[in-house]
């Protein structure tokens, strides 16, 4: 977690955690106070990432699949948690070549295509979608993302 | 911060924010009361965090990150990134496996919130990538 250091003379109240002059302390969120400062991370520190796995650049052949999850980058830890109130994730596919399907939630019946120069992008609930995947109709060349918006 | 003065004869509260008559004070929020006098828009509230031209040739990145008193934990910004030439990947707070990928030529867009995002780094993955990165504070 980011670590930060009260550099302040008295003690501060970081939502609801004590920190005593000098204190460094974890947090599950980066914090934006007058003398609570960000320490470098290091090998304890988990850094709050917001990218699904296998967000990138993809080379596919016919049929090979990418499949991006929402329980990656879903926590139901955070302060801020306010999630199935308001779209909370975003996704994108670019279909840069060949031609390429986007299902949801492995639902591979109902899907959407997309040839060479096609883009998708779209927000949604991570309460009613819990997986992209982008499958090559034929060799292609694709880019994309899910990524936590909240 | 805009400052607001009371040029009336009452004490007036708007927004936790007290004005006794002939009170001047400079505020973190724009107020909305017809009682108060707007003086001037100074001490400033900054929405614009970042407006810079990258350059970024393969394997190599620029860092753009934010602090107090520019964003509090709630702030949501706006981060537009356009490639004008070359392709990048857009890495958030680290630079890790999981990236956006930006063609030439392309613009991306989109909002993060303060409390999970704190840093952008932008890599170029193809030729010598230029564009422009823009970050606005929203609320």
């Amino acid at each position: 977690m980011p670590k930060y250091l009260n550099n302040a003379s008295n003690s501060a109240s970081v939502n609801g955690v004590i920190l005593k002059p000098g204190d460094i302390k974890d947090f599950p969120y980066y914090v934006y106070r007058e003398d609570i400062v960000l320490q470098a991370y290091d090998e304890d520190s988990t850094i709050p990432f917001s990218l699904a796995e296998n967000s990138g650049r993809h080379t596919l052949l016919a049929e090979e699949t990418v499949e991006l999850s929402t329980s990656d980058i879903i926590s139901t830890t955070g302060f801020y948690s306010r999630y199935f109130e308001e779209d909370d994730i975003e996704y994108f596919v670019a279909c840069d070549s060949g031609s390429v399907k986007l299902f949801f939630n492995d639902n591979s019946a109902i899907y959407m295509t997309l040839n060479t120069g096609m883009k998708y992008k779209g927000t949604g609930l991570s309460s009613n979608i819990g997986k992209i995947t982008v499958e090559a109709i034929s060799g292609s060349d694709v880019r994309v993302f899910l990524r936590k918006i909240i | 911060m805009p400052t607001y003065s009371n040029d009336t004869t009452m004490q007036i509260s708007d927004s936790g924010i007290v004005f006794d008559p002939g009170d001047e004070k400079a505020v973190n929020i724009y107020l909305y009361n017809p009682n108060l006098t707007l003086v001037s828009h100074s001490p400033y509230i900054e929405t614009i965090i970042v407006s810079d031209s990258y350059s970024a040739n393969v394997g190599v990145t620029e860092e753009y990150t934010w602090a107090y008193p520019e964003v509090d934990g709630r702030s949501e910004l706006e981060i537009s990134i356009s490639a004008n030439s070359g392709d990048i990947k857009v890495f958030i707070n680290t630079e890790d496996a999981e990236y956006m990928a930006v063609n030439s030529g392309e613009e991306l867009t989109f909002n993060a919130m303060a409390f999970n995002t704190n840093k952008i780094i932008i890599e170029g993955s193809s030729g010598a990538a230029t564009g422009i990165i823009n970050i606005r504070k929203l609320n």
